[in-house]
């Protein structure tokens, strides 16, 4: 499982340029894979022939992450950019970034500019350039760029990275896809594209799979110290079996299958209410007819920060309960 | 008028928190089947039901009528201490209706709660004036935290507790009529067709998520109709609302709504009906996406022309909500009358 998050998230896979991590993804799965395709947007989904035929279940994780965009280059030299997805300001500011092509930069933040001040719109990235001409040389308008990887062990099951969201859950994904030899159901994983702009890829995903079945798996914030927003996860608690989140609520029935499954092979688990904040879950919920939707979500803290925090015990735990779920299915 | 009481009641008694409508599946399908009108009834992965009414005709083009089975409810987020629950709010629910509030806490079986509230006594002066917020505020069950924890866990929907009454004249109170009173509305319209003389069969799409979603959406995808009446609760005038409401009043008969979201060539229609056959209606106008079913059930698809319908609601996602039965009456004809006009078109 570690090498599969190391490997998943040491690539830059910013909403929109998601290719570099699906040909990763596809090398490490192709040897279990039925047949691996790849849809216009850039959708990569794996299949895996099941024992019965009928039922169609569908797994999804999204490759992207959120990042930048180059919108204009300045005089000076320094990069202008624009977030893509939800960006903190403040907790993204002096890192480093890296663009697609390898070049390397430093994002910072408008002088002058007070704390509270700090936006995205006063976001620029200092690529070492003197003048406008020499930055265009290295970098253009519409480049990608995002912080730069770093995998942190803070003790032995603690880790912390940028992009946990949601490479844990890419991981997780190709965990169940490698170890589940047989599924219960034809099962298509699908490592998703555009996720943090508002689920997009998940969409005609699903739409084109119309499955029967649907488990997204994404990280959900987890408290650190004081719990301001009233979350019901901990990290270190187990897998988080989503029941609500701003955009969905799961399946009553698959919930408590999953719950069940859990409970029989005695992985940790707790429940998951969240208030705010989205998945692919729902595009899933309601591609075409409709189909039982659910989401087994990875407890981690300072979402969409740098340093993501989470357990590895609590990403085993989602990945077990999703292998256990591919294998032996539900009886509705 | 005494038949439609008696469905509103009927659809009343029944939970259904967004996201957990099965609960209403076995009582709900059991009455549409005693109605004896409808030909096939089913429930979709999403938790929606569907009954279908066949006339019998071959291509026969295929009417949608929706209105949705889910009620704004809670979800748990913490088993406290004392037996104190804290929840999150499932649809639009103001704070300040909610202390000193009886409801259904549906776990393994389903409990009384009461929301806890500080009396005056024990306020400290100005609190009264704070802003409180849904995750402020606990439900006290009166039970240990031990005993809980066997019966509801994080997750347990939690929905009012009320009971439908009639107040003096035709004015009804109840939980849940937001917008069980529009699918009363529409299962009197459809006891009113005589389906062997209809030209077009007729889908009863009682849909789930909506106070949530859009899941509607996939109703409509799976009938591919050939047109939409959508039903629901909008909210009426009362005194301090926004003048743009001024024309919405309960007790003023049907609200035909003209929105982006609405065929306008069927919303005329749908006047010229009500006109004709002395309906009383009001009219009203929602810039925007109106806040119902009809915006993922037009757009599903290639596009859905559909027509929005709309029960003047006062008190809306509160347990007391207030409508007025001949308003109900007026909007099951009207909805009656209309697939009438529009099955040979």
């Amino acid at each position: 499982m570690f090498e599969l998050i190391k490997k998943f998230q040491s690539e830059l896979s910013v909403s929109g340029g998601e290719n570099t991590l699906a040909d990763v993804i596809a090398g490490v799965l192709e040897p279990a894979a039925d047949g691996i395709s790849r849809d216009a947007m850039g959708n990569l989904t794996v299949y895996k022939k099941g024992r019965h035929g009928g039922k169609k279940v569908m797994v999804a994780a999204h490759m992207d992450e959120i990042g930048f965009v180059v919108t204009a280059i300045e005089d000076s030299g320094m990069v202008r950019v624009a977030n893509i997805g939800g960006i903190n300001p403040v907790a993204s500011s002096y890192s480093p970034v890296r663009f697609e092509n390898g070049v390397k930069g430093v994002l910072v933040v408008e002088d002058g500019t007070k704390l509270e001040d700090i936006s995205n719109k006063k976001l620029l990235v200092d690529i070492g350039a003197d003048n406008a001409s020499a930055a265009k040389r290295r970098v253009r308008v519409g480049d990608f760029c995002a912080c730069v990887p770093m995998l942190l062990r803070l003790s032995k099951n603690r880790v912390s990275s940028k992009a946990f969201d949601d490479r844990l859950g890419c991981a997780v994904a190709a965990y169940a896809a490698l170890n589940c030899k047989k599924p219960a159901f034809d099962t298509y994983f699908v490592f998703t594209v555009q996720e943090e702009l508002g689920c997009r890829g998940s969409k005609p995903a699903a739409f084109s799979v119309m499955p029967d079945y649907a488990i997204a798996i994404d990280v959900t914030p987890a408290p650190a110290a004081g719990n301001p927003n009233k979350l019901t996860v901990k990290l270190g608690a187990g897998a988080a079996l989503k029941v609500k989140d701003s955009s969905v609520i799961c399946s009553p029935m698959l919930v408590d299958r999953l719950a069940e499954l859990a409970e029989e092979k005695k992985i940790k688990y707790q429940y998951e209410v969240l208030t705010a904040g989205g998945t692919d879950t729902s595009s899933m919920q309601i591609a075409g007819t409709g189909c039982h939707a659910a989401c087994i979500s990875i407890p981690t803290r300072y979402v969409h920060t740098p340093v993501e925090t989470a357990d590895l015990r609590d990403v085993q735990a989602c990945a077990d309960i999703l292998t256990a779920f591919i294998a032996e299915g539900v009886e509705e | 008028m005494d038949k439609l009481y008696e469905i509103i009641e009927k659809l009343t008694s029944v939970p259904g928190v967004s996201g957990f409508e099965h609960a209403a599946f076995a009582a709900v399908r059991e009455f549409l089947a005693s109605t004896e009108i409808f030909d096939e009834i089913y429930t979709t992965p999403v938790s929606s039901i569907c009954a279908l009414m066949r006339c019998g005709k071959k291509n026969a083009p295929l009417v949608m009528c929706d209105a949705h089975l889910d009620t704004v409810g809670f979800l748990v987020t913490e088993i406290c201490e004392g037996g104190f629950l804290r929840v999150a709010p499932v649809g639009g629910i103001a704070p300040k209706i909610l202390q000193a509030s009886v409801v259904n806490i549906y776990g393994k079986r389903t409990i009384t709660g009461v929301f806890g509230s500080k009396p005056p006594h024990l306020q400290a002066p100005g609190e009264a004036e704070k802003k409180t917020e849904i995750s402020d505020l606990f439900i006290d069950t009166g039970t240990s935290v031990e005993r809980l924890k066997e019966i509801i866990r994080v997750g347990t929907p939690v929905g009012f507790r009320g009971k439908t009454e009639k107040l003096l004249g035709t004015r009804v109170v109840g939980t849940y009529l937001d917008d069980r009173l529009c699918a009363a509305a529409t299962i009197r319209a459809l006891m009113m067709l005589d389906k062997k003389q209809l030209g077009c069969d007729v889908a009863f799409s009682f849909s789930a998520r909506e106070e949530t979603g859009n899941a509607a959406a996939t109703v409509a995808f799976g009938l591919e109709p050939d047109m939409a009446i959508v039903s629901d609760v909008t909210n009426a005038f009362v005194p301090g609302a926004h003048k743009s409401r001024e024309g919405v009043k309960v007790g003023n008969g049907v609200d035909i709504c003209y929105s982006p979201m609405t065929s306008r060539r069927l919303t005329d229609l749908a006047v010229k009906t009500a006109k004709e056959n002395g309906v009383k209606y009001q009219l009203s106008a929602s810039p925007g996406r109106t806040g119902t079913n009809t915006e993922g059930i037009s757009s599903a698809r290639g596009a859905i022309p559909s027509v929005l319908f709309s029960i003047p609601l006062k008190n809306m996602h509160t347990a007391s909500e207030i409508c007025d039965l001949k308003d109900v009456y007026e909007t099951a004809r009207l909805i009656s009358l209309f697939i009438k006009e529009t099955e040979a078109r």
